[in-house]
């Protein structure tokens, strides 16, 4: 490892950000969105152990340490708790999910005065000397949701005393340099790094580790919480050899989670088969969010088989999303005489398929609904008489 | 199957042997009377066919005749196909079963003939015990007891599979078979999971659906709560603001110096007041002592004016008292002049008051003369009045005919004449004749006279005496009564003093004039003096009384005349005219007397008045009491001038600028210092309110119900597809099931639309899954069976037996329809019609027509067998 060229003269800096604790994951129904918002507080230990095992000098968390004002006293306690762990002074920094406002996160764990020594929140824009002087961290903390104003601006002015480490820590959206969707407040300019003479600027806000310039670097978020794919779950190991130096930075994997998205043109039997093997082919299937898209078409058998293949994978995945909305049945005469034979239920089963390709989505939806329950039925049915 | 002949034995009613046939291939009318067993042929159909031979129990024990212990036994002979069969059974005693093909002499005994039967007709029995209509296949159906025809036509299994074989021979499998019935009864069953028979969501969706809706009530709430959060906390910043605001601009701090300030300037002010206070009283002293002098100047001129005003009264009054002296004198004199006049008018009046006395005294003498002579008149003719009362009085007394005696002579008068009527009525009388003279009782009678016999009497003839002997006594009584009335009467006009009535009458007559001459002198009497001669006569003294008084006085000066009024007059006047000098005198003695008065006091208050001036100018000349009242008044209009000048040093201050100035920083510094204890406290309020509900984890909590609505939404988006699609699969059966039925009982309803127009023109029966009649639709109204009539009920249940059995007949399934009692709900049209029916299906299959009515049956052309022994021995 090659930590022990810049021990003494050099800095070693774990940079992390948005770890959202106590997020609630609406969109993730029953105990698996419990398991993920436990996962948060839990991943500060794995944090602390990386960095121990990379002997890093100091944590950054570059805003929303937290996901909310309004979390109960037990999730600050228990996250004290985790964060007790970190041997290196961890810098907090206040994000707008966790602004400094007059009554905050802040104030809570002011008041419950459960923040471990090792803890700094930075929640004035003031420098912050660490180290004995090694390091000063300019910190540019949210004190409102939504600022309209570029809070790092003031880093440009702010004096350098000694020789140390000049480094910048904020949150918010690098004007363009995010994909569009990114929020457009709590802008930070994209210069800023060499504006203010920084030898780094950690940055927060976007989940996904990502860099802007050659001294700054957003670290994303270190536990993935989401589908989009934006290259989540991990941190960021930077190593400074001097004042000065160009930054090293290397991305490591923290995630338990996996949050993956699967789309799948069907036709037949052999395609099932095929999503099947994809399905088998995934990595930790018990730490798997998967969401599949399904289109293409499949016959009456063929969505039986579908409906078996996953019932049996939503139960050994963490979550299993479908959206079959684009998946058609095609059932020719010949199957449905296969399982209705002459009478009334050909009859039906005919009409049926004629709805399923109504121009109302729904009306066609719900015909290839019935239409399957029809034959789901008689195959039980036969099942019966066999 | 066609039934060709029919034998029973002592079966239930039917205690004699009865054989009937030949039955019609077409219609054939079974009539009997109620009781005559007419039912129990039908009854004897059934058991024969379907019942075993080796029946035992209950289903025994009702074949036989009411407390009879003997063998039922039934023959039939019927044609299957082509060949003729005949089944002959024993039940009960000595059971045997016997089936013969009467084509080819085959036969079958007991068990072997019953399996044979049932291969034959193609229905199955039951293990053990009776048969019923489900096991008696088609023949369930077409077979009617009565009272039964109008219930609700269900087929059994076995006849459904009998006419379903009929019907998909003409139009394949359309159902589908079992298969598809239970598919579709599955799919029902999933669909009554989801919904209600009303077609709501119901079980488990209907669940989730209320769950939903409530959970969406929690999360609303606890948004609200969340948003209420975030409100009070952005409050929590705009107090904590102006706060921080408030202290770090020392608004406090500079509110409190400039209040300070003004109240400084606010004590300076005291000093000017109290100078101006000392002015204000050395003012009123120095006026109080100029006013002092003044009114001592101006009492001692008073003085000296007083004691001249009283010098000049005095002297007044003095000339007065002379003029009123003279004025006496003067009033005196004319006093005593009006009071002689005044005598001599009271002198005058009196002279002609007398001379009025005496000539009213004149006049009244006249008066009393005048009356005196008038009583005096009165009196004398009252007198004569007396006088003729006393006359006639004395005559009346001395008249006889009173009126006790003149009532009295009546009286005998009626007696006698009534008891000589008696005798008239009762004696005999008798009429002599002749010329000899007849004596009666020594009276001789004249010719021609006449005796009336009352009482024993001798009646004597020249030469012949007659005795009559009376023996009534009661006319001799009557006689002598009258003899007695005779003298009465006649002591009654004695009395009177007359001899005959006549007389009498004049009596009474001449005594009634003396009664009322006497009236009339009693009332000119009492006209005369009514008050009474004494009280007349009384008057006429009295008058005479006071005549003689006036004889003496007045006699004299009766001519001379009086003016009593004018004299009076005049006295009058003098009179008032005396008082009037009365009263000037005395009030110019008053005012004498006053002027008198007068002058001696106004000369003690003259005295008075200058005692006391000398003595106060003893005390106080005049000239030092001037010199005093022109210093003090200098002094005083100092002290005045000073006071102005304090009082205007205070304004010159503008006190109440000050004071006000004061009273705003007070109220300022006071108003900002509350509004920082109100700042303080708000925002300790929020900001603990804050911290309470953030450590509730309301985002937390929020995020579990978010969650959980997911969840719920999930489940509930997935429960209401599958709701969706058994809805939709469940419609989908239903309505291809019901289009298959129409076309699967098509040949049925080939067969019996026809007879279903005549009964109810354009008229369209509806069937169930199990081939029953559900429902009657006419006039785009469906109607279900059971809300239909008795009678219409009983009508489309033999159309549809008709129709079915039609159809087997034309499948080579050949059964007869029996009609037990039917139509007896029709009306005559219907009744008609369906005669015509019947008429019409009877050539397609056989029908039996079991009735009571046989005269309404005998027209309708088959032949009409009546339940009666037979002749010769069954079997």
């Amino acid at each position: 490892m090659s930590s022990h060229a810049v021990r003494g003269a050099g800095l070693r800096i774990l940079h992390t950000a948005d770890w959202q604790i106590g997020k609630g994951f609406a969109f993730v129904d029953g105990d698996t969105g419990a398991l993920l918002r436990e996962r948060r507080i839990d991943m500060l230990a794995d944090l602390a152990a990386l960095a121990a095992a990379h002997e890093v000098d100091l944590v950054l968390v570059a805003g929303d340490v937290f996901d909310a004002p309004t979390l109960s006293d037990r999730t600050l306690l228990r996250t004290c708790e985790q964060l007790a762990a970190f041997t290196v002074p961890v810098v907090l920094l206040p994000g707008n999910h966790d602004a400094a406002r007059s009554e905050s996160i802040w104030t809570r764990l002011d008041a419950l005065a459960a923040l471990p020594p090792c803890c700094i929140p930075a929640l004035e824009a003031t420098p912050l000397d660490l180290l004995d002087g090694r390091v000063t961290v300019l910190p540019a903390p949210l004190r409102r949701r939504r600022e309209p104003d570029d809070l790092t601006a003031w880093f440009d002015q702010a004096p350098r005393e000694g020789n140390g480490f000049r480094i910048g820590l904020a949150h918010g959206t690098v004007r363009n340099r995010l994909p569009v969707e990114a929020e457009a407040h709590n802008p930070i300019a994209d210069d800023r790094a060499d504006r203010a003479k920084l030898d780094y600027l950690a940055l927060g806000d976007w989940h996904g580790t990502l860099q802007i310039a050659p001294r700054t670097w957003y670290a994303g978020t270190p536990e993935t919480d989401g589908f989009r794919a934006n290259a989540s779950g991990q941190v960021l190991l930077v190593e400074l050899d001097a004042p000065g130096a160009e930054p090293r930075v290397r991305a490591l994997p923290t995630t338990r989670f996996r949050f993956r998205t699967l789309e799948l043109e069907l036709d037949g039997a052999l395609s099932i088969e095929s999503l099947a093997d994809r399905l088998e082919a995934l990595p930790e299937p018990g730490d798997t969010l998967l969401r599949l898209v399904l289109g293409g078409q499949l016959d009456l058998a063929g969505h039986a088989a579908l409906e078996g293949l996953l019932a049996r994978w939503d139960a050994r995945l963490r979550l299993l999303e479908v959206d079959a909305g684009a998946l058609r049945t095609l059932a020719d005469a010949a199957e449905l005489d296969g399982f209705a034979g002459d009478g009334f239920v050909a009859d039906a089963a005919r009409r049926l398929l004629a709805e399923t390709d109504s121009a109302d989505a729904s009306r066609a939806a719900a015909a290839r609904d019935a239409l399957q329950l029809l034959y789901t039925e008689h195959q039980a049915l036969l099942g019966d008489d066999a | 199957m066609r039934v060709e002949r029919l034998e029973i034995r002592d079966f239930r009613v039917l205690t004699e042997p009865v054989c009937l046939g030949p039955f019609d291939a077409r219609l054939t009318v079974i009539a009997g009377d109620n009781e005559d067993g007419k039912s129990t042929v039908l009854d004897a159909l059934r058991t024969v066919l379907f019942e075993k031979h080796r029946i035992t129990g209950a289903g025994a024990e009702r074949m036989r005749p009411w407390d009879r212990d003997v063998a039922p036994e039934i023959v039939l002979e019927f044609t299957q196909g082509a060949a003729r069969w005949r089944i002959e059974k024993r039940f009960c005693r000595r059971p045997m079963a016997r089936l013969r093909c009467l084509d080819d002499a085959r036969s079958w005994d007991d068990d072997a003939a019953e399996d044979m039967l049932e291969a034959l007709l193609g229905f199955s029995r039951p293990a053990r015990g009776a048969s019923d209509r489900s096991h008696q296949g088609v023949w369930g159906l077409l077979w009617v007891e009565q009272g039964a025809t109008h219930e609700p036509l269900r087929p059994a299994a076995g006849a459904r599979a009998t006419i379903g074989a009929a019907l998909e021979q003409e139009v394949g499998a359309v159902l589908g078979g079992t298969l598809g019935r239970r598919l579709a009864d599955r799919i029902a069953a999933r669909h009554r999971t989801f919904w209600t028979d009303t077609g709501r969501p119901g079980g488990e969706y209907g669940r989730l659906l209320r769950e939903a809706e409530a959970l969406r009530g929690e999360i609303d709430t606890a948004a609200t709560r969340l948003a209420r959060w975030d409100e009070e906390l952005e409050q929590l910043e705009r107090l904590d603001a102006r706060l921080r605001g408030l202290e770090a601009e020392q608004v406090i701090d500079r509110l409190r110096a400039a209040e300070q300030a003004a109240r400084e300037a606010v004590e300076g002010l005291a000093e000017l007041e109290r100078a101006l206070e000392a002015a204000r009283a050395a003012a009123r002293v120095a006026v109080l002592e100029r006013d002092r002098a003044l009114d001592g100047w101006s009492s001692r001129r008073a003085l000296i004016e007083r004691r001249a005003e009283a010098l000049g009264e005095l002297e007044q009054t003095l000339a007065r008292r002379d003029a009123a002296a003279q004025a006496l004198g003067e009033c005196e004199r004319e006093a005593e002049q009006r009071r002689i006049e005044r005598d001599q008018a009271s002198e005058a009046f009196r002279g002609a008051r007398d001379r009025q006395r005496r000539l009213d005294q004149g006049l009244e003498q006249g008066r009393l003369r005048d009356e005196a002579e008038a009583l005096a008149l009165r009196i004398e003719r009252a007198r004569e009045d007396i006088l003729a009362l006393r006359r006639t009085r004395a005559a009346l007394a001395a008249d006889p005919a009173t009126p006790e005696r003149i009532e009295a002579l009546e009286r005998a008068l009626r007696k006698r004449d009534a008891l000589q009527a008696r005798l008239a009525a009762g004696a005999t009388r008798i009429r002599f004749h002749g010329d000899r003279v007849p004596s009666v009782s020594g009276r001789a009678l004249a010719d021609g006279a006449s005796w009336l016999v009352t009482g024993a009497a001798r009646f004597e003839l020249p030469g012949l005496g007659i005795d009559v002997q009376v023996p009534e006594a009661e006319l001799e009584r009557v006689e002598i009564e009258k003899e007695d009335a005779e003298r009465v009467l006649a002591a009654a006009l004695t009395e009177l003093g007359v001899e005959d009535r006549a007389a009498a009458d004049r009596a009474e007559a001449r005594r009634a004039k003396l009664a009322r001459s006497l009236v009339e002198i009693e009332a000119r009497a009492e006209a005369l003096v009514p008050e009474g001669l004494e009280a007349v006569e009384e008057r006429l003294e009295a008058v005479r009384a006071r005549l003689t008084g006036f004889e003496e006085a007045a006699r004299l000066e009766t001519d001379e005349g009086a003016d009593v009024p004018g004299a009076e007059a005049r006295l009058a006047r003098a009179d008032a005219a005396w008082t009037v000098a009365r009263e000037r005198l005395a009030s110019a003695r008053a005012r004498a007397e006053a002027d008198r008065d007068a002058t001696v006091r106004q000369e003690a208050a003259l005295a008075r008045l200058e005692g006391q001036l000398a003595r106060e100018r003893e005390s106080l000349s005049d000239a030092e009491l001037q010199e005093r009242v022109t210093r003090s008044d200098a002094a005083a209009a100092v002290a005045l001038r000073q006071e102005e000048a304090a009082a205007q040093a205070l304004r010159d201050a503008d006190a109440e600028l000050l004071r006000l100035r004061l009273e705003d920083a007070g109220r300022a510094h006071a108003e900002a210092r509350g509004e920082q204890a109100r700042l303080r406290m708000e925002v300790e309020r929020l900001r603990a309110a804050l911290r309470a509900s953030g450590r509730d984890g309301l985002a937390e909590a929020h995020a579990d119900q978010l969650r959980a609505q997911l969840a719920l939404e999930r489940r509930l988006a997935v429960t209401a597809r599958r709701a969706a699609a058994a809805r939709l699969a469940h419609e989908a059966l239903q309505a291809a099931a019901g289009a298959a039925r129409e076309r699967y009982l098509a040949p049925l309803f080939a067969r019996l639309q026809p007879y279903l127009d005549r009964l109810l023109p354009g008229a369209r029966l509806h069937f169930g899954d199990d081939m029953e009649v559900t429902g009657l639709e006419r006039g785009g109204v469906a109607e279900p069976f059971e809300a239909l009539s008795m009678g219409t009920r009983e009508q489309l249940a033999v159309l549809v037996r008709l129709a079915f059995a039609e159809l087997l007949s034309e499948q080579g399934e050949d059964a007869p329809v029996v009609l037990d009692d039917a139509l007896v709900y029709a009306d005559d049209r219907r009744f008609g019609t369906m005669q015509d029916v019947l008429r019409l299906a009877s050539r397609k299959h056989q029908i039996i027509v079991l009735t009571c009515h046989e005269r309404l049956w005998r027209g309708i052309g088959g032949p009409v067998l009546r339940v009666e022994s037979a002749p010769t021995g069954a079997a």
